[in-house]
């Protein structure tokens, strides 16, 4: 018993963990089997096999694929728009001034409601689906950025302006490296309004991806799918969001503590 | 780091007129520019819609002021104003009380840290507003079922930054509290709650500005009102002037709750700059 | 390698947005010669700071002028270095490579002649196996101490250094005070150091010339030479000529750092 106690003690961390999904697990099942009734509920271990299923008949494949190639380009251009916008509103005191009331704005809009009007623009071909990811994404990656050049304090500045750092080489030495906690977090912020991008765009009539499934089961009734659906885009912001950490980690190992978002 | 600008006097001192146009806009450069970047951005609108003279594609700020002008005398549009208010108003007011409780447990718990905190931060990560079809289901397509989402959606900023404010208190300060030997409902009035309030209200923006935006994605998986119901109903018509003023309502929606919390926080906590 | 500083009538006023003004520094004259150590020492707030930037040119006098060479001081350049008040350490750096920081923008050395002059002045301000730390894994002094070594590493015709031990202990102080003259060697190389401290003692113990600070707006109440010859040791503090000198000094600076405590 001693014995027990003790492992406990040293692995209480990771014990509890384990424990806290086990409770959350036993949970769900009970509410599985009160509800009784896959038209409105479904348990964990049937949207373990119900996803394994579609895994192996293949039927889903060619969904992640379209939703992946919607992400994928979606979130790439706009980790690479919002750093770049992110560090001029920053740097620029111009720049600054004259859109700091746009990026307020930004930061309270709820981006996805433009998806309609890129549909329009757009159509309703992958490049407008690009673009809704596009611009959900963006928001909290640019607005990070902005904001972590500006906690970037004057006296690294004053400091390489001391030691006669020329001007464009501040850029690479003091801003992005003292931006970088705050670029990761608007990345991985970014990750999760993506995903709904995703979902909201497959919306205006896709014919394939996750959020085209996850409608299919709405009209269906298909809870298991649904559930599945669900279960799989939320897995990938998971795995997308410790993707980033470890890089995080692994490009600054300076840092002791994680920033709060 | 300082406010203190280093003008040298002989700049500020200069009395020609080009000198005196200067030290007017310094003076209020921030206005002066917020104001030319509101105009200007209104002007490339018009502009753009000029450009493509298109109601069925695009429409400029007049086209859509001129649409509220008509929208405002259908009862219809107040209905679908009052519904996603509704919404809005209880969904993040739960995900306010939930997430102030559920932070508070896991930030004195250590147990029920060590137990649902790998959870909570594995959840925050998942775009939650796609569970949206899965309520419509538990809950039906009224009100109920989008207050879910709302609340799912929104709770778990303000879970988080309510557990990271008063971890972040209680390193920092518990040891002072101590010292002094004071009780434990002075610590939780005097230090805990001050000290922990900019995160909570941080947590409450980041919240909010979910909360608006899933109002917009609850409505679109099915929904009998609503501001997002009305620019899906629009989208399908084609009629964008419309929808432009659907998106206009969700907007103020989202930078007027921004305001408050930040007059909130600005009222709260004196001593911060304020957060982004 | 041997310039020298001219100080002419410098009057340094800050602005604040409110309107209002600071008076930091009040005309000041002072001739720097190659090989000399100085320092200045005065209530904290007399503008010490202020002037020592505006040497070294990170910020324009409001009135008067500061020359090197005969040249009007423009802008910072790769012959002088500061330590500034605070370590300013990049974060983001370990202390190797906090050290070359300023190593980095002369072209005219190699990536290993860079590395080897790190790993001299690493030895120097005894930071030996502590290379690959980061600024947070530093206490306040080795944080103080790769300050230095940054400084030093660029082989600045002039040094100015800002309470630069200000944050050290007591002992590791005296040490590096007696260390500090040995690693900089002015005499030798012509340099000019320029020493800001509030330590009249170590203003003393380390100067050729010490300036004495009015309270704001900081002008030069007296100049001092202390004789001694350089290097020195720690026994010099106990001679009676510089008990005498430390004296006559804080004599002169009580009542400018009571108009300090009062404001
Ligand atoms: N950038 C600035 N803007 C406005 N006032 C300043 C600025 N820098 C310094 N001061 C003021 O000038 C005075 C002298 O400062 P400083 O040179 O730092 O003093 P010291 O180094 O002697 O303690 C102080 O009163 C300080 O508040
Ligand atoms: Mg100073």
């Amino acid at each position: 018993m001693e014995a027990l106690l003790n492992v406990y003690q040293q692995q209480r961390k990771w014990m509890n963990a384990i424990l806290g999904i086990a409770i959350v697990t036993v949970f769900w099942m009970f509410a599985n089997w009160q509800v009784n009734s896959e038209l409105f509920f479904v348990g964990p271990w049937r949207v373990v096999t119900y996803t394994y299923g579609l895994f192996a008949s293949g039927e889903i494949l060619d969904d992640l694929r379209i939703s992946g190639i919607e992400f994928f380009w979606g979130y790439g251009v706009a980790a690479v728009a919002g750093i770049g916008f992110g560090m001029v509103f920053g740097i620029s005191r111009i720049f600054r001034e004259f859109f700091d009331p746009w990026l307020s704005a930004i930061y309270a809009t709820p981006s996805v409601a433009l998806a309609p009007l890129i549909i329009i623009w757009f159509g309703v071909d992958l490049t407008a689906k690009i673009v809704i990811v596009l611009i959900t994404a963006v928001v909290p990656i640019v607005l990070n950025t902005y904001t972590g050049v500006l906690s970037v304090g004057k006296e690294f500045q004053t400091l390489a302006n001391s030691f006669c750092v020329p001007q464009r080489q501040i850029l690479y030495k003091i801003l992005i490296p003292g931006s970088l906690p705050y670029i990761v977090t608007g990345l991985r912020l970014g990750i999760s309004r993506g995903i709904v991008g995703v979902v909201v765009g497959e919306y205006f009539g896709a014919y394939a991806g996750l959020g085209y499934q996850l409608f299919k089961g709405l009209d269906t009734f298909n809870m298991p799918l649904m559930m599945s659906c669900a279960a799989m885009l939320a897995g990938t912001g998971v795995i997308f969001n410790q993707v980033i950490l470890v890089i995080e980690r692994r490009m600054a190992p300076w840092r002791d503590t994680q920033l709060q978002e | 780091m300082s406010k203190i600008q280093d003008v040298p006097l002989e700049e500020t001192q200069d009395s020609s007129f080009v000198a005196s146009v200067k030290t007017v806009y310094n003076r209020h450069r921030i206005g002066i520019n917020f104001c030319l970047s509101v105009v200007l951005a209104l002007l490339t609108w018009e502009f753009i819609d000029f450009v493509f003279d298109d109601p069925d594609f695009f429409t400029g700020p007049v086209a859509v002021a001129l649409e509220f002008g008509v929208l405002i005398y259908e009862p219809r549009f107040w209905e679908n104003i009052n519904y996603s208010g509704t919404e809005l108003i209880y969904g993040f007011g739960l995900a306010m009380i939930l997430g102030v409780v559920i932070g508070a447990a896991v930030a004195f718990s250590r147990t029920l840290d060590e137990m649902f905190s790998p959870i909570l931060v594995g959840l925050y990560a998942t775009p939650r507003s796609v569970a949206a079809p899965l309520f419509i289901i538990w809950l039906g397509l009224g009100i109920a079922s989008k207050v879910g989402v709302i609340t799912l959606a929104s709770v778990f900023p303000v879970i988080i930054n309510t557990q990271a404010g008063i971890k972040n208190v209680q390193g920092e300060f518990r040891m002072l509290g101590r010292a002094f030997n004071i009780s434990f409902w002075a610590m939780l009035t005097k230090i805990i709650v001050p000290g922990s309030l900019p995160f909570l209200i941080a947590g409450l923006r980041l919240g909010y500005s979910r909360s608006v935006v899933t109002i917009m994605v609850a409505e679109l998986f099915g929904a009998e009102a609503g501001i997002g119901y009305m620019i899906d109903h629009a989208t399908q018509t084609f009629h964008v002037a419309e929808m432009m003023v659907g998106i206009s309502l969700l907007t103020i929606m989202g930078i007027a709750g921004n305001e408050i919390l930040k007059g909130v926080e600005r009222w709260a906590t004196p001593y911060r700059k304020t957060l982004v | 390698m041997s310039s020298s500083i001219q100080v002419e009538q410098v009057h340094k006023t800050f602005m604040k947005p409110t309107g209002e003004t600071v008076h930091a520094v009040g005309g000041v004259d002072m001739d720097l010669r190659p090989g000399t150590f100085y320092s200045f020492v005065g209530p904290s707030g007399c503008g010490k700071t202020t002037l020592l930037h505006m040497i070294h040119g990170l910020l324009p006098p409001t009135r008067g002028r500061i020359l090197l060479d005969g040249t009007e001081v423009a802008g910072p350049t790769p012959n002088k270095a500061v330590v500034f008040q605070q370590a300013l350490l990049l974060p983001w750096r370990n202390v190797t490579d906090n050290i070359k920081f300023g190593l980095e923008n002369d072209s005219t050395k190699t990536a290993t002649e860079r590395l080897e002059i790190c790993d001299k002045y690493t030895q120097i301000v005894g930071l030996r196996g502590f290379e690959s730390h980061y600024p947070h894994e530093l206490s306040g002094g080795m944080q103080q101490r790769v300050n230095l070594a940054r400084a030093l590493a660029v082989d600045p015709e002039i040094l100015l250094m800002d309470e630069p031990f200000a944050s050290l202990d007591a002992q590791t102080r005296l040490l590096m005070q007696e260390e500090l003259q040995r690693m900089i060697d002015w005499k030798n190389s012509g340099k000019i150091v320029v020493f800001v401290t509030h330590d009249i003692e170590e203003a003393v113990f380390l100067s050729d010339v010490v300036f004495c600070f009015s309270f704001r707006p900081g002008t030069i109440m007296k100049e001092i030479k202390v004789p001694f010859p350089t290097p020195r040791t720690l026994r010099v503090k106990e001679e009676p000529e510089f008990l005498q000198i430390k004296h006559d000094i804080w004599e002169l600076l009580a009542d400018e750092a009571r108009k300090a405590m009062e404001e």
